[in-house]
């Protein structure tokens, strides 16, 4: 098998035990906590019969092990219960606001990275100067500051003060969208969309600024790169396909282990934004103790952000060519 | 004419205590054919030598005087547009650091390309022949130019730097330690190689080393660098039987002898002066077990002491006695 | 004969100083100390903390009113009162000195910072220096754990935790020290690997000294100044989350911190209103209190993330 597929296989099998290790530590959290476990998933609202079909279907009257079993099956087959409050099934109610997490989760992401990139490499070329010190004091600032600090700004400026944007949701009382691409080219979701993927933005850029900035000018004092500038390749080549091109690969690291904050950051910024998403379900469901609905939304972004650092590790395996290979001995 | 003359060249270097000259007033020139050694202790200088002449420095430092003539013109004078279609064409470097002077995330073949296409007159199929053929004059067989830099051994990036240094066919190559990261039978691969493409395409070198054995096994004319200044000139031959500055008599001593391997290997004692702020006098005075008190007033200036051999030691006149007291241990004992 | 060339080659031979227990705590301390006098945002940074601990300690003395005193005025209530020589910073909605509650802020905020600072700097150096003096099995376990550790989404796990186990400032910290060592263990591991082979560390095993011993006194003192930057860093983190979780209305009720007051803000449509002097002064303290822990670990950015040297 070439080395790359087995990396892949590995990376993949590693994906799931964290899944699996994380699946295990919400059980222990949800079912061992004080109190009675059946109150984490039977609300006193619901009738008899409800409850004993509850209790079954997560085997609430057997022992832990068993427990524990029938809730692992639930789990691969998507089954987290029934919501306390709106009834329904939770995956269903998860999958609804899904897309709306990662419309959100993935465009502040994209725009925060290319921004970040190419502000770092531009400090890192014009090092020394009055730019470069303004240039860091600014992304330290900007990593300082929460983001519903930000959101709030946002919000009481341009919404409220200027009326430019709506102050919460993600479309106009009575939109309907047939299509995810309808809604992509609909003005008025991306008049929704601004202000929470701006204030996401400004809180993700801060890390891949200063991270490119910092990679820059160590790769700009590789051996490798004065050797291309020794064959005489013009200079934008030089910067471009062996500065940069190598400056990024931890950028692209850093986005492994930035997306597990990015995702904190989308529990503030839907709420403040009231954007019907993962976080914001999550916060109101513990909040009002809706337990199966907190437990699947918990779940739902750990499957988000183990599926993107698998991503982004995969990318990372295509632009460096001694992972797959020299990774392999090591682990 | 020479190929290469380098007149009165003088390198410096920004520090946090002030300039420092690590090249100071160097004259040499180079035939057409000819192989150079440039030898001497790390830090005196040479390396910063042969990255001036394709004026590529460290961000710190800058040629502050003199003239580098190559192919008629003055390099130090010219555009830095010009200097960057000079490099490579003209002249071309196998860098210190061989083994990190390929980029990591492109296959080796790729980059031999990239500078064949960007910087020869070679399309892409060209391209390729190319490299293939680069590839069987360093002896690496032709698959290889699809691995990684990463996928090489230490000997191997060698060669594919030096195939690159080949490229596009340079009047000259600055060959900087070229094995000194080497194990030793690699060492004596990497530099028969070297020594046959030489002969081969009657190609200029400039070898900086500071392994006398390097020096005679490729050169034909060695230079010593002492503290930023050429001390000594002169044929291979004469460079090892009829030495003239103290520093070359201690170098010699410095490393086994093909001839006499009961010899007992004697090192200089101390290092090389603070190019900051350089001594008066001659700079080697301080480890010169001859140094006189003229020495430490009076800078030894470089004459040429034989035909085709300079020195820079005011006690030249004497080198006979010198040379025998040099092969004595005791004399390079450190004084009290 | 070659071989004697080579070993010989090298004439100037950088000497090799071995770092012991003492000297690497005072350079570890020197170089803080001298990172100051260099870096002058690290100074700044300094200056806030110092002034930030000054309220902190003397919060209460200073402060003019009480925080969840409601201010009045013969019978009426004086609610959102814009700033004024009576009330600085103006009174919230239901009539609440809003400086005073700011001043208040300090302490839960350096609580929070420094105890879970301390928890991160402790366990991650624990961790790291045992995962990377030992390596082979137990480094792949407490790596895996790691792994676990930066799969699990940080701010739901603290919310989901504090949810379950009470409202209180401890709570959260402890919430955060489950999951935030995993940073620091990662870096000081790497470090522990190569101090592992430095000659003094090799000596001392050689000598007979025990595993803990070699780590603790020998390896330990070269990794302090990272662990005391870890520490710097995550107090900042620490108290961003604090705030993030008070926000999000799962904050310690008995405190009034920065978060909290951003949230009665938010929720009292403080924004709608544009009392930006209500949300604005605990935003900027909470911005200045991480942002001074950034400039002091500034320099060491390109640590934060220990994978990247490691690939």
């Amino acid at each position: 098998m070439p080395p790359r597929a087995v990396y892949f296989i590995r990376r993949l099998g590693q994906m799931i035990l964290v899944l699996w290790a994380i699946a295990t530590i919400l059980f222990l959290i949800f079912r061992l906590m004080p109190g009675n476990p059946l109150v984490a998933f039977i609300d006193p609202t619901f009738t008899a019969e409800q409850a004993e079909a509850i209790s079954r279907q997560f085997g609430l009257d057997q022992p832990l092990p068993v427990q524990y079993g029938l809730y692992l099956k639930n789990i691969v087959t998507g089954n987290f219960g029934t919501s306390f409050f709106q009834k329904e099934p939770v995956l269903g109610i998860l999958l609804e606001v899904f897309p709306n997490t990662i419309l959100l989760t993935g465009i502040s992401l994209t725009a925060a990275y290319v921004f970040g990139v190419i502000a770092g490499s531009v400090l890192a070329w014009r090092r020394g100067g009055k730019l470069e010190g303004a240039g860091i004091v600014f992304a330290l600032m900007t990593r300082s500051a929460p983001e519903f600090f930000v959101g709030m700004l946002a919000l009481a400026f341009f919404s409220f003060n200027l009326g430019w944007f709506p102050s919460s949701g993600v479309a106009s009382p009575g939109t309907i969208y047939d299509s995810v691409f309808q809604q992509l080219t609909s003005a008025d979701f991306w008049r929704h969309l601004a202000l929470p993927a701006l204030t996401l933005a400004i809180y993700l850029q801060g890390l891949p600024l200063l991270l490119m900035r910092s990679n820059m000018l160590e790769v700009l004092d590789e051996d490798f790169v004065t050797m291309a500038r020794m064959t005489g390749l013009p200079e934008w080549r030089v910067m471009l396909s062996h500065a940069a091109r190598n400056a990024l690969l931890p950028i692209v690291t850093a986005l492994t282990l930035g997306i597990g904050y990015a995702i904190g950051g989308n529990v503030i910024v839907e709420t403040v934004f009231s954007w019907p998403g993962l976080g914001r379900v999550l916060v109101r469901a513990v909040q009002s103790h809706d337990y199966p609905l907190a437990q699947g939304a918990f779940f739902l972004i750990a499957v988000v952000i183990v599926g993107l650092n698998f991503m982004a590790d995969i990318i990372y395996s295509v632009l460096d060519p001694r992972v797959s290979t020299a990774r392999q001995e090591v682990a | 004419m020479p190929l290469l003359e380098v007149r009165d060249l003088t390198v410096e270097y920004t520090t946090q205590r002030g300039a420092m000259r690590a090249v100071d007033g160097v004259s040499f020139a180079v035939e057409a054919g000819q192989h150079l050694g440039l030898i001497g202790e790390s830090g005196c200088g040479k390396s910063t030598l042969g990255r001036a002449l394709l004026r590529v420095l460290p961000r710190n430092g800058s040629i502050a005087g003199g003239e580098i003539r190559l192919n008629d013109r003055d390099l130090v004078t010219i555009s830095e547009e010009q200097m960057r279609r000079a490099r490579w064409r003209e002249l071309s470097m196998v860098p210190q650091s061989s083994m990190d002077a390929l980029d990591p995330v492109y296959r080796v073949g790729d980059q031999i390309k990239e500078v064949l296409t960007n910087r020869g007159d070679y399309n892409r199929r060209a391209a390729r022949e190319r490299a293939v053929e680069l590839f069987a004059l360093v002896g690496l067989a032709k698959d290889r130019l699809s691995n990684y830099p990463h996928e090489f051994s230490g000997g191997m990036r060698q060669r594919a730097v030096i195939a690159l240094a080949l490229a596009l066919e340079p009047d000259l190559v600055v060959a900087d330690e070229p094995v000194t990261a080497l194990d030793v039978i690699v060492q004596h691969q990497v530099l028969k190689t070297f020594r046959e493409l030489q002969e081969r395409f009657d190609l200029s070198v400039i070898m900086i080393t500071h392994d006398i054995s390097v020096v005679a096994e490729t050169c034909d004319e060695v230079a010593v660098m002492y503290a930023g200044k050429i001390v000594e000139q002169t044929s291979v031959e004469r460079f090892f039987h009829q030495p003239f500055h103290p520093y070359t008599l201690g170098l010699q001593n410095a490393y086994p002898s093909l001839h006499d391997a009961n010899r007992v290997l004697i090192s200089i004692d101390g290092y090389p002066p603070d190019l900051i702020d350089p001594p008066s006098g001659c700079r080697f005075r301080d480890r010169c077990p001859f140094a006189i008190e003229r020495c430490q007033h009076e800078e030894p200036p470089l004459i040429e002491v034989a035909p085709g051999h300079r020195a820079a030691c005011h006690r030249w006149p004497e080198v006979e006695k010198l040379r025998s007291l040099a092969k004595e241990a005791a004399t390079w004992q450190k004084r009290p | 004969m070659l071989d004697a060339a080579s070993a010989r080659s090298e004439l100037t031979i950088e000497p090799v100083v071995p770092v012991g227990r003492r000297q690497a705590i005072a350079t570890s301390l020197g170089g803080t100390v001298g990172i100051l006098r260099r870096d002058r945002f690290a100074l700044v940074g300094v200056v806030i903390y110092i002034l930030f601990i000054f309220m902190a300690i003397f919060g209460p003395a200073l402060a003019p009113h009480d925080p969840q005193m409601v201010m009045e005025d013969d019978g009426i209530w004086l609610t959102n009162q814009p700033p004024s020589a009576q009330f600085p910073l103006g009174t919230t909605n239901v009539g609440r000195d809003i400086l005073s509650q700011l001043i208040h802020g300090a302490r839960p905020a350096l609580m929070v910072g420094l105890s879970a600072a301390f928890m991160v700097a402790v366990v991650g150096t624990v961790v790291g220096l045992i995962s990377g003096y030992f390596g082979g099995r137990t480094d792949a376990i407490l790596m895996r754990l790691t792994d676990i550790g930066f799969g699990i989404p940080f701010l739901p796990f603290v919310i989901v935790l504090v949810a379950f186990l009470g409202p209180s400032i401890w709570n959260i910290v402890l919430a955060m020290g489950i999951l935030l060592w995993c940073d620091t263990a990662r870096i000081i591991r790497s470090q522990v690997l190569t101090v592992r082979e430095r000659a003094f560390v090799q000596a001392a095993k050689i000598s007979g000294a025990s595993d803990w011993r070699t780590i603790f006194l020998y390896i330990a003192p070269n990794i302090l100044s990272l662990s005391f930057l870890y520490g710097t860093l995550a107090i900042g983190w620490a108290i961003l989350t604090e705030a993030s979780v008070s926000f999000l209305g799962f904050g310690d009720p008995a405190v009034v911190s920065w978060g909290f007051m951003l949230q009665d803000a938010y929720v009292s449509q403080a924004l709608a209103r544009g009392a930006y002097y209500w949300f604005v002064p605990p935003g900027i303290c909470i911005m200045l209190a991480v942002m001074a822990g950034f400039f002091i670990g500034r320099g060491y950015e390109e640590l934060l993330f220990p994978r990247l040297r490691e690939r």
